[in-house]
């Protein structure tokens, strides 16, 4: 499928929907993306935390040489 | 006649005032998109690299992240049963569109630049894609972490 095809079926989806049909699709693809989005925070702050950890432990690693 | 004339005439302003204010509405939830978009453009630029993952002793990291990545394939799963409705969709050539069009760091740019579709067809893609990308880079840090957890059982 080229991309002028995929864009061509992703319109006649849209094109579709009514404007009431067109108005819950973006609010729930709304909250999908905010859902997406708190799990990439959660990815971000989970490696951080072990990145912190880390660092916290070579501290104390390199205080007690 | 008098009746008839008045709701006729009343019919018209009542469905104008309807349209609007969904138009409104369908207006106000695509700016949302694309703030929501811009968004996750900024956290995915902030994801960190596979490297970054150095200390596997530490308890609970695979879990969340397997945790993380079981709800963006659900999310996913979501999309692509909405998609479902445009038979063989799929995410390569929204990732080549994506390209074509400045980019996954330019998501809110290549969504006002013009394309020929409503600005939601251009998300629909993005969104895919941006589901691949992620769950792409978790698997790198949960194979990052299962190969550094193997050396240090061997050694």
């Amino acid at each position: 499928m080229t991309q002028e095809e995929l864009m061509g079926k992703i319109k006649e989806f849209e094109d579709s929907l009514t404007p009431e049909q067109r108005l819950e699709w973006l609010r729930e693809m709304n909250q999908k993306i905010k859902e997406m989005n708190d799990d990439v925070k959660g990815i971000i702050s989970a490696v951080q935390e072990v990145q912190d950890a880390k660092n916290l432990d070579d501290l104390h690693l390199k205080l007690q040489t | 006649m008098n009746i008839e004339h008045n709701r006729s005439a009343q019919n018209p302003v009542e469905k104008k005032g309807e349209s609007s204010g969904i138009e409104t509405e369908i207006a106000q939830a695509e700016q949302d998109v694309q703030s929501n978009l811009a968004e996750l453009t900024a956290n995915m630029n902030r994801l960190p690299e596979p490297d970054a993952i150095t200390a596997v002793e530490y308890p609970g990291l695979q879990e969340k992240l397997k945790q993380y990545k079981a709800n963006l394939l659900s999310n996913k799963e979501f999309f692509m049963t909405k998609l479902g409705l445009i038979s063989g969709f799929v995410a390569g050539p929204a990732m080549g569109l994506i390209a074509s069009q400045g980019g996954m760091s330019n998501i809110p740019a290549t969504l006002e630049s013009g394309l020929s579709v409503a600005v939601t067809s251009a998300a629909v893609g993005l969104v895919v894609a941006a589901f691949d990308q992620i769950i792409g880079r978790v698997d790198v840090f949960l194979e990052t972490n299962k190969q550094k957890e193997s050396l240090l059982r061997t050694n």
